[in-house]
């Protein structure tokens, strides 16, 4: 599917949540979506389900509007870390719900899912625990198979173990029905190698949109004597500074290439590499020196 | 180990990934003519993304390491052993012996020091075959 | 590739059935048993006429109804939005559910009439409190009471899950009128004065007040639909 967003804002009261970003998400891939709490992400995600209507802008999926869009609303599933039914529901009739109303459903994926997940199928979603219900969220969103799944943290009280089910069957699913998958996390490296491309919210703003590795490869420490690392470092974007004593480290926002590392060695500097998790706290921090 | 710590942040995933290729193919584990797993398999294997993998994949087509037989697979290439060698030779003086006498000059290690550990060596090879 | 007919406002009628079905069941289980038990004593004690039926039926009924309508607009709109449907698609298919459940509804309301005669005749006899030929205006005014209130409930509950603060307590009020303006033109009402005393229709109360129960629903689902067509659907709680 194809998702195209221009200028969109919403907004709660004067609070703005989403103010104006503009991306387009073209076919079939997974997509991250990272922000800190707060960034928008959420409400981002509602509109581009046609869970709420923007104050402003144009959201299209697959060039029309998804907003009490039959055909499309039917193809889109927003997955969240609670379950969509009444507390006194049971597991058994909320997959059977999942089955009536979703045309993709696959009935068979659900129970394996419930087992892996140990989801026992005569509770009542008012006494699973909170992991649990993410599991059960997931495993509707899984086996629904729709052409756009969005997740919105969905993994929120899952134990590590848990969370490496959804990672491996997210992927196994996707490699076996490709669809579009659009992630919000900020769990991101253990994530991040799913991500084909990373989009970037920040205070409700698009901050950046590029594919993993490129962004990946964007950042890089710089660390030895400090006028040293100051002469290197030159007008190069500077995220963050750190000293101790005469040493100084800094992480800079710009591709390092061969020549630069050479460069570096001959002043007996150290070029690291940094992490998309710290690049993205470096990114999106309130003060920036 | 976890699977899906494998690949660090030092460069980019798909370089990393064609590198692990090429040093299995070095050390034998990946023999000529063999096929490869599929870019899907990698992936889930490995746990990152498929285009990721097939981006690693492709690298090696274009070297020349890898080729693919249409509605089959990947194979190793014929020669992509002696090739891969024959780079690393290239590389192995600029990449591994200069660092090696830098390292020693930072420590104050004399090359005769060096050399004659290298002929201590070699002595010793020779004495094995 | 789909992998049933698609076909939403009857997925939405079975769905909504699916979980009303235990408690509808229940519901009828409880009032016919209590009206057999009445039936007895009535008979058993020789009682006469009373104004016992239908109000003894219509009015846990209307209620029972405006309840099941708010907890459509309130959850059950929400849960089928999570689900693909758009909120029209539901509107549509709760409509048609609720017409049924009306309909099937006034027709068990009629139904207990008999059975109340019968425990009654078991209990000791006595004969029929009522003409053969009210039976259609009973049906009339059971259906036309349990739509304004089913209709009150889904107006109700789709106030409630749009507006919050002090506009859903100024408003909230506003989405009992159909229920209580019905009561009021069925003559029905707590207040005992009812649209009979004011307008002194006499016996052609009947039709009036059914074609203006009638309005009141429609008004009311219109009121309804338009709060719900755009709702946005919040984090849901649980």
């Amino acid at each position: 599917m194809r998702i195209e967003v221009r200028d969109l804002s919403v907004r709660f009261g004067r609070n703005v949540a989403v103010d104006g970003p503009s991306f387009t998400l073209d076919g079939d891939k997974v997509y991250g979506l990272l922000g800190r709490n707060g960034a928008g992400k959420t409400t981002l995600l509602s509109v581009l389900a046609a869970f709420r209507r923007a104050n402003a802008g144009t959201v299209r999926v697959d060039g029309e509007d998804p907003f009490e869009h039959p055909t499309l609303t039917r193809d889109i599933c927003f997955v969240r870390d609670r379950v969509d039914a009444e507390d006194t529901d049971r597991v058994r009739r909320v997959l059977q719900r999942a089955r009536d109303l979703r045309p993709y459903w696959d009935d068979a994926y659900a129970a394996k899912l419930t087992e892996l997940f140990h989801l026992a199928t005569d509770r009542k979603i008012s006494a699973l625990s909170r992991g649990m219900k993410s599991a059960l969220a997931i495993t509707v969103g899984l086996a629904t198979r729709a052409p756009l799944t969005l997740f919105d943290e969905p993994f929120l009280g899952l134990d590590a173990p848990s969370r490496r089910v959804f990672y491996d069957e997210l992927l196994a699913d996707y490699l076996a029905h490709p669809r579009t998958v659009v992630l919000s996390t900020h769990l991101i490296d253990e994530i991040a190698p799913l991500f084909e491309e990373v989009i970037i919210i920040d205070r409700g703003r698009l901050m950046l949109h590029e594919e993993t590795d490129a962004l990946r490869s964007r950042g890089a420490t710089v660390t030895g004597p400090a006028e040293a690392v100051d002469r290197f470092v030159g007008d190069m974007v500077v995220l963050s500074e750190r000293r101790l004593g005469p040493t100084k480290s800094v992480t800079v926002m710009g591709s390092l290439g061969p020549e630069w590392r050479l460069a570096a060695q001959g002043l007996d500097l150290e070029i690291g590499p940094v992490g998309l998790q710290d690049l993205f706290v470096h990114l999106t921090r309130e003060e920036r020196p | 180990m976890s699977r899906g710590a494998v690949f660090d942040d030092r460069s980019p995933i798909y370089l990393q990934i064609a590198e692990k290729i090429k040093n299995d193919i070095l050390s034998g584990a990946l023999r000529e003519d063999e096929q490869v797993m599929s870019t899907n398999q990698y992936a889930a294997f490995y746990r990152i993304n498929p285009a990721t993998a097939a981006k690693g994949f492709h690298e090696l087509i274009d070297e020349g390491i890898l080729y693919k037989r249409r509605g089959v697979g990947m194979f190793v290439a014929p020669d992509a052993r002696e090739r891969l060698r024959h780079d690393r030779r290239q590389r192995f003086f600029a990449e591994v012996v200069d660092p090696m006498l830098a390292e020693a000059r930072v420590l104050g290690i004399p090359l005769g020091d060096v050399v004659r550990r290298i002929e201590e060596r070699a002595g010793q090879e020779v004495d094995r075959t | 590739m789909t992998t049933h007919p698609w076909r939403p406002v009857r997925a939405v009628m079975r769905e909504l059935y699916t979980g009303h079905r235990r408690t509808l069941q229940w519901f009828w289980v409880v009032v016919a048993g209590s009206l057999a038990v009445i039936g007895l004593v009535l008979g058993a004690a020789g009682a006469t006429g009373t104004r016992l039926w239908p109000d003894y039926v219509l009015t846990p009924n209307k209620y029972f109804l405006l309840v099941l309508g708010i907890l459509a607009a309130a959850t059950q709109l929400p849960i089928h939005v999570a689900h693909g449907l758009t909120r029209r698609q539901f509107a549509f298919g709760a409509t048609a559910y609720f017409g049924v459940v009306v309909a099937a509804s006034a027709a068990a309301t009629l139904l207990t009439y008999p059975l109340l005669m019968a425990a009654r005749s078991v209990g000791g006899g006595g004969g029929p409190w009522l003409t053969p030929g009210s039976a259609g205006s009973t049906f009339g005014e059971a259906v036309a009471s349990y739509a304004a209130y089913t209709c009150g409930g889904w107006l109700l509950g789709a106030l409630f899950y749009r507006l919050d603060g002090w506009r859903r307590v100024v408003l909230l009020p506003v989405g009992a009128l159909p229920a209580l303006a019905s009561d009021f033109v069925l003559g029905r009402g707590q207040t005992g004065v009812s649209l009979d005393d004011l307008l002194s229709l006499g016996a052609a109360c009947h039709p009036t007040a059914i074609g203006l129960c009638a309005l009141l629903v429609a008004a009311g689902s219109y009121a309804a639909f338009r709060l719900v067509r755009d709702v946005a659907i919040r984090k849901v709680t649980g």
